[in-house]
């Protein structure tokens, strides 16, 4: 792939491209994806070309059922892709999500282990395909789940899960508004502030990155010469259970008034407090102490000149940490902050699924058998060690991330035995939470490759 | 209190005898705390150590074995205390090597270890000066505190940051086990800092006077760097991906991670000289600059050195950090670009350089490629204090500091924003 800048290509080949790379598929209200392990690869490939027609490419909203599809690199070599274009590949990718090492890396152990999960567990069904069905009702979907389920028998492929998703509003089940600050992609002709600005290379193969660099691409070569990766996004998914329950009674311990009466106020608070958002969705910056959901779309805005010291929003917040903005080294509150910033951010896709409670009726849930509810959770990005990866273990699990003593994410924590404080930093002393037990297990789940539209008929052998 | 110190030993590997010495690191990496050969844990004032075997180069036939130890001065003591404590397990991993005494005494040990002493060409440490027991007590008064603050919370509400300094200055000097912690830490001792300050000057100053010839030579070097810089060839390595799979897998388990690397500097006399004088500007600033706890603002790095081991003068990268190498490599594209340029430029398969400081590891996938491609195994490693990454020990001397003196305004407001 030539690195030259002469051929910088400043303009994303949006034709080309998966949808969901490009939009949410956000007015298509129901979505379920389907987890297919291949059997028979010449098989897999003619099921590939029959699909082609239906995978939604470009910006355009489709008015029917939109479709993308991904694959495991164990898929791609089932499908015939080569070795020496495998080895292409970034080394996460190859090694797939669920080995010690990275394990390591995103605190998978304990409950969260792989070995416990429904699927993408080692020694279980592999996980080659990743077909995501987008319907604009549920109906729909699953007309369209009844005609793929039965193009799949025969085909040489087999369903190994399917992630259902629920519809529950603009939000996510612990009851935040979710989703609120994604970044912008440079190239594909909308505009956004520009500390949400990301070039187009962090997200897609073929293009300049935030480093002015080309992500490294696989490549065919011979014959049909082709830059394989180009117009393709690398494609984390994660299956996570949501202990809403166990949350909000966390909080409500954590927050009774001596006289052992429940303070609502003060359980939303520290519950706000945890994610750095209220419900609304308004970010604690911009006010600390009321939910005031005007400005939950108000998303402008840095850490470093007003908020410093974490006094509104916490230094171990969960959004603050997973997208600290302006707050880190070099220079916070520049620029140069944000820039590196930049190089650390994902397009997130994901989706609840399980029936939504609101808190009060989670508080009364009996703990025997609460419901089975959380978030496919999605991302897409051009490089998952310097993106997923890094946010997982350099920022959101790290104990001592941005100075902080023993502190993980207080919502993706919890599993390991370092790390389960969490620590609102207040005048003239911080209040120390202890004890913040895991409220969000991983269940399932796979690094994936998300082909640009050349490459998939590249891949189905048309 | 004493400054660092950096001892390290090498010894040629004899024939026939690297399969069990490669054994035997086996049952170190084990249990480094611990193990029958050198129980790392029970050498005082040892901050960390590591054994690694390096392959042998084109003209050796056997590995060499390096091993490394970072501790409070002096060199003296602490080579009495590895021959005290390790004893006749020196015996089995240096038995293993050339030279040898067939019927070790203790002071044919310490002997053999002294001969086999290898210096540093640059020793960084994160914060000059900060002992093991230090960072130790350190770390137990911040537990105490964090812990005390926790019951005060609600008494505490209302008061001045004076009065709430005030209040855990009487609770440290309530607790026997802490008192300890309202004096200032020592600092390291007077000769040595003289020393050191005399070196800091004399550098300089000897510079000046050799300007007259320095300034012509330092142009003459500066338009043959560019010159090697634009017309030598830059090859990019692609690390095997199975090796690289075997590195990680020994990576993350602790908040900190041991890196070693060696790599040839480019072929070619400007580049040898050129590597020797960044090696002599490396040891000055870490001598002089970068002491207290920030290398040029990276602040995760522990100890790091380089030295020179093999007959063909390749360089030997150690060093301890927090985090992943992943963050480790980002911290360095990002932040410190012009540093690794200074100190790695001149080694084979670093990105291309542009006025040494400029280009570089600028180029994220190229450095990360280099990094990755010349990092050897580190077969075994031991940290004093594995749970502490460097920004919290920081954190842990400045609340000490602050416990004696004068503090008020946005200094006082700081001091408790540690906690």
């Amino acid at each position: 792939m030539a690195a030259n800048p002469l051929t910088k290509r400043t303009r994303v080949d949006t034709d080309d491209v998966q949808g969901l790379v490009l939009q949410g598929f956000g007015k298509h209200r129901a979505a379920a994806y389907l987890v297919l392990e291949v059997i028979d690869g010449a098989g897999a490939r003619s099921w590939l070309s029959s699909l082609l027609p239906e995978i939604t490419l470009g910006e355009a909203r489709p008015s029917g059922v939109a479709r993308n599809l991904a694959l495991t690199s164990s898929g791609l070599a089932k499908l015939g892709l080569p070795p020496a274009t495998l080895s292409g590949f970034s080394l996460e990718f190859l090694e797939g999500m669920t080995s010690a090492h990275r394990s390591r890396l995103l605190g998978d152990e304990g409950a969260a282990a792989p070995v416990r999960w429904e699927w993408g567990a080692p020694g279980g069904p592999e996980v080659d395909v990743l077909l995501l069905v987008f319907a604009p009702d549920t109906d729909a979907l699953t007309a369209a789940l009844e005609r793929h389920r039965a193009d799949l028998t025969g085909s040489g492929l087999r369903e190994v899960a399917t992630l259902d998703t629920e519809d529950i509003g603009r939000g996510e089940h612990f009851g935040f508004r979710d989703g609120l600050s994604q970044p912008t992609m440079s190239g594909v002709g909308r505009a956004g502030p520009q500390r949400h600005t990301v070039a187009p290379g962090e997200f897609l193969l073929g293009y300049l990155n935030e480093h002015g660099q080309y992500p490294r691409s696989p490549q065919v070569t011979g014959a049909d010469d082709l830059d394989f990766g180009r117009n393709g996004s690398y494609l984390v998914l994660r299956t996570l259970v949501q202990d809403v329950a166990g949350f909000w009674r966390y909080v409500d311990r954590a927050t009774r008034r001596p006289d052992g009466s429940p303070d609502p106020e003060a359980r939303t608070a520290l519950a706000a407090r945890m994610v750095g958002r209220w419900p609304s969705g308004a970010p604690l910056t911009l006010s600390p102490e009321v939910d005031r959901s005007e400005l939950a779309e108000q998303n402008d805005f840095g850490y470093d000149a007003d908020d410093r010291d974490g006094m509104r929003c916490p230094v171990g917040a969960h959004v603050r940490r997973t997208n600290p903005r302006d707050s880190l080294p070099p220079k916070p509150g520049t620029e140069a902050s944000t820039d590196v910033g930049k190089r650390h951010r994902l397009l997130r896709r994901g989706r609840p699924f399980g029936p939504p409670i609101a808190p009060d009726a989670a508080l009364d849930e009996g703990s025997a058998q609460p419901a089975d509810r959380g978030l496919h959770f999605l991302a897409l990005c051009s490089d998952i060690a310097r993106q997923f990866e890094f946010i997982s273990h350099t920022w959101a699990m790290n104990p001592a991330f941005a100075g902080l003593l023993d502190d993980a994410d207080p919502l993706l924590g919890g599993h390991s035995s370092r790390g389960t404080s969490f620590t609102v930093q207040g005048v003239p002393v911080r209040r120390r939470h202890q004890g913040v037990p895991a409220f969000v297990t991983p269940r399932g789940g796979a690094y994936f490759f998300l082909p640009g539209g050349r490459a998939l008929r590249h891949l189905a052998g048309s | 209190m004493t400054h660092q110190v950096a001892l390290t030993f090498s010894a040629r590997v004899l024939p026939g005898r690297r399969e069990a010495l490669e054994r035997l690191l086996g049952v170190m990496a084990e249990d480094p705390d611990g193990n029958r050969v050198i129980p790392f844990a029970r050498l005082p004032l040892t901050h960390f150590a590591r054994v690694l075997l390096l392959e042998p180069q084109a003209d050796e036939d056997e590995p060499t074995v390096i091993v490394t130890l970072d501790c409070d001065a002096t060199v003296g003591e602490r080579l009495d205390d590895l021959v005290q404590v390790a004893g006749a397990g020196l015996d089995e991993l240096f038995g293993a090597c050339a030279d040898y005494p067939d019927v070790p005494t203790p002071d044919r040990r310490l002997a053999y270890l002294r001969a086999h002493l290898r210096d540093s060409r640059v020793f960084y440490v994160h914060a000059v000066g900060r002992t093991l027991p230090q960072i130790r007590d350190e770390a137990r008064l911040r537990q105490a505190l964090e812990d005390h603050l926790d019951t005060q919370v609600d008494q505490l509400a209302g008061l001045t940051p004076a009065e709430v300094r005030d209040a855990i200055r009487s609770h440290v000097a309530s607790e026997p086990t802490l008192a300890w912690a309202l004096a200032p830490a020592p600092q390291p001792a007077l000769v040595w800092r003289l020393r050191e300050k005399l070196h800091k000057i004399a550098v300089p100053a000897l510079l000046v006077v050799t300007l007259p010839i320095g300034i012509p030579a330092a142009i003459v070097w500066a338009l043959m760097l560019r010159w090697h810089e634009r017309v030598d060839a830059f090859p990019e390595i692609e690390p095997d991906p199975e090796r690289l799979r075997e590195l990680g897998d020994a990576e993350d388990f602790l908040v900190q991670n041991a890196f070693t690397s060696r790599a040839p500097i480019r072929p070619g006399g400007f580049w040898k000289l050129t590597s020797r004088l960044t090696e002599l500007v490396g040891d000055y600033t870490a001598r002089h600059v970068f002491t207290t706890g920030s290398l040029s603002g990276l602040t995760t790095v522990h100890f790091a050195r380089f030295m020179r081991v093999d007959p063909d003068e390749q360089v030997l990268f150690t060093s301890y950090y927090d985090g992943s190498l992943e963050s480790y490599n980002n911290d360095f594209v990002d932040q410190v670009a012009w540093v690794l340029n200074t100190v790695f430029g001149q080694q084979a398969d670093y990105p291309r350089t542009r006025w040494m400081v400029h280009d570089g590891a600028h180029n994220e996938r190229w450095f990360k490629n280099f990094i990755r491609g010349h990092q050897v195994p580190t077969q075994v490693w031991y940290s004093a204090y594995p749970d502490l990454a460097a920004v919290t020990i920081d954190q842990n001397a400045r609340l000490r500091a602050g416990l004696s003196g004068e503090l008020e305004g946005e200094e006082l407001d700081a001091w408790l924003r540690i906690l």
